[in-house]
């Protein structure tokens, strides 16, 4: 028998409470915002969706981006090109270079924030400097009328982006819950590097934040997201190197790398990525210690 | 699924599969043949179109998103002054683009123009870089952009 292919049924909730209330009873519904990511392989002139899709684009609610002195909160369905258009005096430097990095402008317009947080492979972008900064997401759920929680203000809770995935790259959302705000809290930082380098099949991303005082490292930080979808941040080699004075002495290198050696084989990275998270940290060490020749200290 | 929207200003009815692409939808079902087939992953930009007022890929947007939305393709683009202002820009730089990209790299140069009348170095490199087609050296195009955005600018100040 010819197999039926029936097209998607498609929701275009116009606010939260709709969309909580569709998602909380089709639970397997594919959410639908930029679609940068999810529609990519596939061959044919049609997508073959299947059973219920969300266009959480309808909803007015998730595009909005709020400022305040402590932060800055975008809604989860802000595309990367509006949050380029605030400019590097609003969003963090670091964060700002990733997303320019995301794609062509064409990406960057379609592409959210929230998708690049919520789908697999792609999360290893953004995570290790919402990481670094302590930023924190929103995650909404349908309240549910028969727990005693009832009478609460809705079902929202607020996660540390570094609690958001397990230590198996596996995104740490419930059945039903969404991911509605990311706030990034206004920091000063002296400096601030991202880079990715590698192939989309084997990326290495390194974002670090560091300040100083009279050359001497007064708050430091970097992180790592690899291939295989972890999150590498080591607060003991932060805290070792906090204090610490420019320029670091070889002796001092030499212990950072062999730490950051260690970290990496007992993840069991490969030794490629090792050596590339080693030079990445020692490009960052040498940024700080010199930043007359890095006038833009980015 | 009856999905309308403001095609170059008309407004458009179609049935189709939700899922269909909107490229696939434009071209195949709307003969709009100056859109272009490329890597059906947003990436080469030869299919671009402006979906309000915004660059995007028609190749990763399914006919559903398109609903209620204000689409231009080259053919409704050609017919405004925007058009002939980056035609003469890129004739004065001596640009001669393929058959294939052109469309799309005229569409994605009037988006820069229309956001940055003035554009700067790091703007046209993002420009040049949405399109992938080595037709045209990358010098050769930075100067049609720099030539087109002159003309655009001398319109724009002379009312």
């Amino acid at each position: 028998m010819a197999k039926i292919n029936r097209p998607p049924v498609i929701y275009s909730p116009s606010s939260l409470q709709d969309l909580l209330r569709i998602y909380n009873l089709n639970k397997d519904a594919v959410i639908y915002a930029g679609g940068t990511w999810s529609l990519l392989n596939k061959e044919s002139d049609n997508f073959n969706l299947k059973g219920s899709v969300i266009n959480i684009m309808t909803v007015d609610e998730l595009k909005k981006i709020n400022r305040t002195d402590r932060y800055l909160e975008l809604g989860a369905t802000v595309s990367i090109s509006r949050i380029l258009e605030l400019g590097k005096s609003v969003v963090p430097k670091a964060l700002y270079q990733a997303l320019r990095q995301l794609g062509p402008p064409q990406i960057r317009n379609m592409a959210t924030i929230g998708g690049n947080i919520c789908v697999s492979n792609r999360k290893m972008d953004l995570f290790p400097i919402l990481n670094l900064h302590d930023a924190q997401l929103e995650l909404k759920r349908q309240k549910d009328l028969r727990s005693p929680r009832r009478l609460l203000k809705g079902d929202s809770k607020w996660i540390a982006a570094a609690r958001f995935i397990d230590s198996e790259g596996k995104v740490n959302m419930s059945p039903g819950e969404i991911l509605t705000r990311i706030r990034i809290p206004n920091e000063n930082w002296e400096y601030q590097s991202y880079t990715k380098t590698g192939s989309l099949s084997s990326p290495l991303v390194f974002a670090g934040l560091a300040s100083t005082d009279k050359y001497v490292i007064t708050d430091f930080r970097i992180c790592f997201s690899t291939s295989k979808e972890r999150i590498v941040r080591n607060r003991e080699i932060e805290a070792d190197l906090i204090g610490r004075r420019l320029p670091l002495t070889r002796k001092e290198i030499s212990y950072l790398n062999n730490k950051i050696s260690d970290v990496f084989q007992s993840l069991n990275e490969t030794d490629f990525t090792t050596a590339r998270a080693i030079a990445l940290t020692n490009q960052f060490i040498e940024k700080i210690s010199d930043p007359i020749a890095d006038q833009d200290n980015f | 699924m009856n999905i309308t929207f403001n095609l170059n200003g008309k407004e458009v009815s179609v049935d189709s599969r939700p899922d269909k692409r909107l490229s696939a939808l434009l071209r195949d079902d709307l003969n709009l043949k100056g859109l272009r087939k490329g890597c059906s992953n947003g990436h080469c930009g030869n299919c671009v179109v402006l979906m309000d007022d915004q660059l995007v890929s028609s190749c990763i947007i399914p006919a559903f998103a398109a609903r209620h939305k204000n689409i231009i393709t080259i053919e409704g683009f050609s017919q405004t002054k925007e058009f002939s202002d980056i035609l003469t820009g890129f004739k004065e730089a001596g640009v001669h683009l393929c058959t294939y990209c052109a469309p799309a790299r005229v569409l994605s140069t009037a988006y820069m123009l229309r956001k940055h009348i003035v554009p700067t170095v790091d703007q046209i490199n993002d420009n040049i870089s949405s399109v992938q087609c080595r037709c045209s050296s990358f010098s050769l195009l930075k100067q049609g952009i720099i030539q087109a955005s002159l003309q655009y600018s001398k319109r724009k100040t002379n009312g």
